[in-house]
């Protein structure tokens, strides 16, 4: 986050004797219209949220007799949602891939931005298209496609591995997390990529005089200076994914209609989704949301701590 | 970071905002669109449905009652996902096509209009099994819509190449799998599907089992009941021999397996033949129906899997008119020439079961009256299967279990057992009686 | 396999040579790099595209062919038959499926981006108190997990009773806190603050400075955000699927979705889905290419600093 400080020159202006009350209200006005939205459709589900997974519906019998009553719970949905193993279990698994995937993903966004940042590459705008049009295909329509290009007896991809006697079946329970993983790279990297290039070309070309003075090759000048220049959009895009991973929900959820070994609660969000809507308890999914929020903020902070600390060692 | 104290204080403008929301709720209570006031005269009632037909019986119905019109909405895919926030809300539609499955958790979270009153007598139109489905403790909150009772749908072309017979019981048919591996290591018997839990419900029930029951007061978890395991028994053998292939239902893969012969028999429900003509459309001739095999020799049961009810919401205020409608839309004549005859729909109606339009030659399986099996075993289901409360997530519990057996990492016992545990903790925390 | 790519890269690099190159001052690169890049380029451009060139060859098949014949190749063509059927099922409900996306994504990412651009131009240059906090209330509100405030922000719509209404889709999706830590960095780069203060030497009032000025500046890099607004409404689903219960005003993504969830029992539709997830894929790309020209100018906007 900024620490600048710079104060508005105070001058008494000539003509505009309000122009002082007016840099002190306007920026409240170009607030308005963002933070009434937000509060009515953000924090306001939010609050709702967070209220209510204190409560609980109780029934009794065979609860035919109307609709029961809602009670204060206190900590009860806490305590019931860090004790349903499938959504621990699914922490554990978007950990373990996010650990995979986010690297390789960052790392393939920064080589290609990299790449379209010299003079290396012909063709720059195709290039640039291709790797960018997968983020436009709906995660709906992407995992149809997948869902084709991995089964087998329907995939021309894994027809194609198994005619040079490679045997693989990327549904399996073993593999799936890597297929989706593989779905996650090819939707986000050009996302990624385009930030990263962004920030690459407000680097001022100055910069690179010395070291190509110096004879430096382009290895050298990404990895000693463009690098270490954009690291900021590097730990914002990281933070990005981060996030994203704790939140995995589409991809799963659409790949979920070709195969069964992805389960109602494999991620997370998933868990919550199947408590609100096959189990009709908003009261546990709001708990579990609480959770996983919590567990992305700590997160987020580590991430920031991490990077400021190494941004502080770098200058 | 801010202050906590500056976060504590916008937080509560928000909570309050949001209370002030919800306080001035609930108490508007329009049922989208529905302009009557449950007095007599013209009303308007709006129903979501997804049988294909339905537009036209409305349009009819339309015609002959300008003093209750339905506007019919299409739901596309399994639109249920937003039933239960529309409904409570208060802006649900009027009337509802769901599954039948749905019932008991709609019914506990008060979403239903109990309509033994309007609807009580027509249980004579209906088939035990489907009249059982929506009654529930004495009263009755659907009116069944269509039926899907099961058949074995086998290739008689690879029947009659390895000279085999069609199996009448299931010992027979475990007989007939492994001969059928003999004649060719590619063939398998069935498809063990994980996703498709239809399956696995139909073998039950035919074996008069279920997955929960009521016991005065009290639910019961019959999940792993001995019904089941006699079914998981059967499976096992079946999974453990190599007899059927592991691949899951309606994807692309599976309809590949179907186009490649490399399975013979499909025991499922009697809207499926449409759904092979459509997907294995070069399979033309080389299929027919029998009965399913049964576990007794000499028995005649049935096993059904997924059907689908009509229901009408709470917070709907004509009732009576809504019933109307129901009643003619399921049991009359004219409604059922069209959703049956003109639709292909499988009518849960005993009328439309035994109508000439049902019953008639289906050239994809080489002429053969396929209905003439599927209506037999309509009538022929027994009225066991019960529906939870929690069936739904019982049902996403069962295809995740059974995934692992297919993986070979658990057995279909081990699968029941686990699936059994969770109903019981899930109808649990609800505060309900379990026995 | 790539046989069929080769048509598509020699227009595409037609279109190519006629753009400007990129170039850098400095000694030309060796060839053996370039030639390295060249390759590493072509590959990671298959890896893109094959799925995508993949759907263009299952939407020209028939039912039966899409589960019987080789992905990468061509059946028999059916892409005219199966638009026509696209185009008459359930009376055409495609296209307006189609034309309400537009409507959602068109008038949402417009919004979106000017409701973005006006908090991180405020946020990067003034000074006032709440500021840090409102900063933190952007970036925090990425941490929640949207599937959980779908259910309240529709109890939320039926209370102001926008439930099953466009704007009841549109306005929930206004506040975009992505797009608004994208114009805050812009902004900080690209809005000097003398400008500003020029600007109220001359007398102008605080927001017509912003509306001549700061959007002018922040033009290339508001296109971003608009692209970026334009993809996160156009793929938009859970909020759309719980607020609409009429599918006269659905988008395009949650009718295809419910079709192939629909495909299961209603035989043919998988086809359709198939060529309706083609067709739907078009507006996204013809928005790209038509911003790509901005786009590589604003890209150079500015850095994202935090």
């Amino acid at each position: 986050m900024t620490t600048a400080t710079a104060t508005a020159v105070r001058r008494t202006p000539r003509r505009r004797p309000r122009a002082g009350g007016g840099q002190r209200r306007a920026p409240y006005l170009f607030l308005a219209p963002f933070l009434v939205l937000f509060a009515v459709f953000t924090m306001a589900p939010i609050v709702l949220a967070v209220y209510s997974s204190f409560f609980q519906t109780k029934r009794s019998g065979l609860g035919f007799g109307g609709e029961g009553e809602v009670v204060f719970a206190g900590l009860d949905n806490y305590v019931r949602a860090l004790s349903n193993d499938g959504f621990v279990a699914g922490f554990g698994r978007v950990l373990g891939y996010g650990v995979v995937q986010v690297p390789v993903m960052l790392g393939l966004a920064l080589v290609l931005a990299l790449l379209f940042d010299t003079a290396l590459v012909r063709w720059k705008p195709f290039f640039q298209l291709s790797v960018f049009m997968p983020y436009a295909v709906p995660s709906v329509v992407a995992a149809l496609i997948w869902g084709f290009l991995y089964q087998p007896r329907v995939s021309p991809i894994v027809e194609g591995l198994r005619s040079v006697g490679w045997d693989v079946s990327f549904l399996s329970p073993d593999v799936v997390l890597w297929s989706l993983a593989n779905v996650a790279v090819w939707s986000v990297t050009g996302v990624n990529m385009v930030i990263l290039f962004s920030a690459l070309q407000s680097v001022p070309r100055e910069i690179y005089e010395a070291a190509r003075i110096d004879g430096a090759s382009e290895l050298r000048t990404a990895l000693s200076i463009k690098i270490p220049m954009i690291m900021p959009s590097l730990t914002l895009t990281f933070l990005f994914s981060i996030i994203g991973t704790m939140q995995l929900f589409n991809e799963p959820m659409t790949m979920r209609a070709v195969t069964s070994n992805i389960s109602g609660d494999y991620t997370p969000n998933m868990a919550i989704f199947q408590a609100t809507t096959l189990g009709g308890d908003v009261n546990l999914g709001s708990a579990m949301a609480v959770v996983l929020g919590l567990v992305i903020f700590v997160l987020s902070l580590v991430v920031q701590g991490v990077s400021r600390r190494r941004n502080g060692a770098d200058r | 970071m801010a202050r906590s104290s500056r976060l504590l204080a916008a937080t509560s403008v928000v909570v309050g905002a949001a209370l002030a929301l919800t306080a001035c709720s609930s108490s508007s209570d329009d049922s989208g669109g529905s302009g009557g006031s449950g007095a007599a005269g013209p009303v308007t009632l709006e129903f979501w449905g997804w049988a294909t037909g339905l537009e036209d019986a409305v349009a009819l119905w339309n015609e002959e009652n300008p003093d209750i019109q339905v506007d019919f909405f299409r739901m596309t895919g399994d639109d249920g996902d937003k039933i239960p926030a529309a409904i409570d809300n208060g802006t649900a539609p009027d009337v509802v096509q769901m599954s039948v499955h749905s019932i008991p958790s709609h019914v506990i979270a008060n979403r239903l209009t109990d309509l033994t009153e309007y609807v009580g007598d027509l249980e004579d139109d209906f088939t035990d099994a489907s009249w059982a489905n929506v009654t529930f403790d004495g009263s009755t909150y659907a009116v069944p819509q269509d039926f899907g009772p099961n058949a074995l749908m086998y290739r008689s072309d690879i029947f009659e190449q390895h000279g085999l017979t069609v199996p009448t019981t299931w010992d027979e048919y475990l007989e007939t799998a492994r001969a059928l591996k003999a004649a060719d290591p590619n063939l398998y018997i069935a498809q063990m599907s994980p996703n498709e839990t239809g399956y696995w419900i139909a073998d039950v029930w035919q074996n008069e089992g279920s997955w929960f029951g009521i016991d005065g007061d009290a639910w019961t978890v019959d999940v792993n009941d001995e019904a089941s395991q006699e079914v998981a028994e059967r499976w096992q053998t079946l999974l453990d021999e190599d007899l059927v292939k592991v691949v899951d239902m309606w994807t692309p893969e599976y309809w590949a397996e179907i186009n490649a012969g490399t399975i013979a028999t499909i025991n499922y429900a009697a809207w499926f033949p449409a759904m092979l003509e459509a997907n294995a459309a070069d399979l033309a001739g080389s299929w027919s129906v029998a009965p399913s095999p049964v576990y007794e020799a000499g028995s005649t049961a049935a096993g059904a899997g997924d059907s689908s009810v009509d229901v009408i919401p709470t917070g709907t205020e004509d009732v009576a008119q809504a019933a109307q409608f129901l009643t003619w839309l399921n049991t009359s004549e004219e409604s059922l020439d069209i959703l049956v005859g003109e639709n292909s729909m499988f009518p849960a109606a005993l009328s439309g079961l035994q109508s000439d339009a049902l019953h008639q030659p289906n050239a994809y399986f080489g002429g053969q009256v396929v209905n003439d099996v599927f209506a037999e075993a309509a009538e022929n289901v027994p009225a066991s299967w019960v529906d939870g409360p929690v069936y739904d997530l019982v049902q996403d519990t069962i295809k995740d279990e059974f995934a692992k057996v297919g993986n070979g990492a658990q057995t279909f016992e081990q699968a029941l057992d686990a699936a059994a545990e969770y109903a019981r903790t899930q109808l649990e925390q609800q505060g309900l009686n379990v026995k | 396999m790539s046989v069929a790519t080769a048509p598509r890269a020699t227009t595409a690099s037609r279109r190519a040579r006629r753009a400007p190159r990129a170039t850098q001052e400095g000694e030309r690169p060796s060839a053996r790099s370039r030639v390295l890049a060249g390759v590493v380029m072509v590959v990671v451009a298959l890896y893109f595209l094959v799925p995508i060139y993949w759907l263009v060859v299952a939407s020209t098949k028939s039912t039966a062919d899409l589960f019987g014949t080789p992905g990468f190749w061509f059946a028999d063509m059916q892409l005219v038959q199966n638009l026509v059927d696209l185009s008459t099922y359930d009376g055409g409900i495609f296209w307006r499926w189609m034309l309400n996306s537009l409507v959602y994504s068109g008038l949402g990412s417009v919004l979106m981006t000017l409701v973005s651009l006006a908090l991180g131009y405020a946020l990067a240059i003034y000074r006032f108190r709440g500021r840090a906090f409102v900063i933190a209330l952007v970036l925090g509100s990425m941490l929640v997990p949207q599937t959980v405030l779908a259910q309240p922000i529709y109890q939320l719509l039926v209370e102001i009773g926008l439930n099953n209404t466009m704007l009841g889709v549109l306005l929930p999706t206004i506040a975009y806190p992505f797009g608004v830590l994208l114009a805050f960095t812009y902004a900080q780069a690209s809005v000097p603050q003398e400008i500003v203060e020029a600007a109220r030497l001359d007398g102008a009032g605080e927001v017509r400075t912003f509306f001549s000025i700061g959007l002018r500046m922040l033009s290339t890099g508001g296109v971003t955000i608009l692209l970026f607004a334009f993809i996160a409404s156009w793929n938009s689903f859970m909020l759309p699927l719980l607020v609409l219960s009429d599918t006269r005003l659905q988008p395009v993504t949650v009718g295809l979705s419910g079709w192939s969830q629909a495909a299961i029992t209603v035989p043919g539709l998988q086809t359709l889905v198939v060529v309706g997830a083609l067709l739907s894929v078009i507006p996204i790309i013809a928005v790209f290419l038509s911003l790509q020209r901005f786009w590589k100018s604003g890209l150079s906007a500015g850095a994202v600093k935090m």
